[in-house]
């Protein structure tokens, strides 16, 4: 019985030294997770859910600029400065 | 973590770029009607590029990639576009997982054996780790294609490429206001 659930869960879960190693390197591209918390006592279920919000903020963003960007170009002309920096970017 | 800064810097600096190159090509090849475009359909093209761009930076290596960039095959005009931005790589994304499709029969056995262990998880005994990582399936492209592990390394690739998106756009946008572009 035991080998059939740990044969589920090692599909569906993830084992603990893979935890600890991955989410060491998760946490580092976390801005928020403050850096004196003991690497092995944070859990998992923490840093997957600033995972989660980062990912939502990072999602957030990506749409706000690209409203910006479509209401920026709205108003370019042909021989603005703006046009040409789309010109020698694309150059 | 120290001595391994400058090389992630450097190798982040280069997503950037490339993910600027692939997102103005995208652009260019919208050009003629950009201008005409109202400005919600400009946004969702520019997002649109902005997405395939980051996902053509990974050219297919990873699942949020290739989950990304099918997304973006469903309509025949972005189809277009994903051509566009995806002309210089070999690659082109006929290969990519396919949505649910009714012909269950056409999905790799892997797909096929996570999708069936995700649902067997919905038994109600969910604990807290389990919700979250649902959470996390949803919000990574191709999310519900991953297992426990791939999906970390997955996600840790995703967001490198998500920071670098937002970061590089930011910088244009900037650069566009800064240019004296005020229109009030």
């Amino acid at each position: 019985m035991s080998s059939r659930r740990s044969r589920q869960a090692s599909v569906s879960r993830i084992s603990d030294d893979q935890i600890i190693d991955l989410v060491s390197k998760l946490r580092q591209l976390l801005p928020e997770i403050r850096p004196n918390r003991r690497s092995d006592k944070v859990s998992a279920s923490k840093v997957l859910q600033e995972t989660c919000n980062y990912i939502r903020n990072l999602h957030r963003e990506v749409d706000d600029l690209s409203e910006r960007l479509s209401q920026l170009l709205e108003t370019i002309d042909a021989d603005s400065p703006e046009a040409a920096i789309i010109r020698s970017l694309i150059m | 973590m120290h001595n391994n800064d400058n090389l992630d810097m450097d190798r982040y600096n280069m997503v950037k770029q490339q993910f600027l190159k692939n997102w103005m090509r995208g652009l260019v090849a919208c050009n003629p009607s950009l201008r005409v475009m109202s400005i919600k359909e400009r946004k969702l093209t520019i997002k649109l590029s902005a997405d395939i761009a980051m996902a053509a930076t990974r050219s297919g290596a990873t699942i949020w990639s290739r989950a990304l960039l099918s997304r973006a095959t469903v309509n025949t005009s972005q189809r277009l576009l994903v051509r566009r931005i995806l002309r210089k790589y070999r690659y082109y994304p006929k290969n990519v997982i396919r949505r649910p499709s009714k012909n269950g029969s056409r999905l790799s056995k892997r797909v096929r054996k996570g999708r069936k262990m995700s649902k067997i998880r919905f038994l109600g005994q969910e604990n807290a780790l389990e919700k979250r990582t649902e959470m996390l399936k949803n919000l990574v492209p191709g999310g519900h294609l991953m297992d426990g592990k791939c999906l970390i390394e997955e996600t840790l690739d995703y967001v490198v490429h998500l920071q670098a998106q937002v970061d590089a756009m930011r910088t244009i946008t900037a650069d566009f206001i800064s240019c004296g572009h005020v229109n009030k």
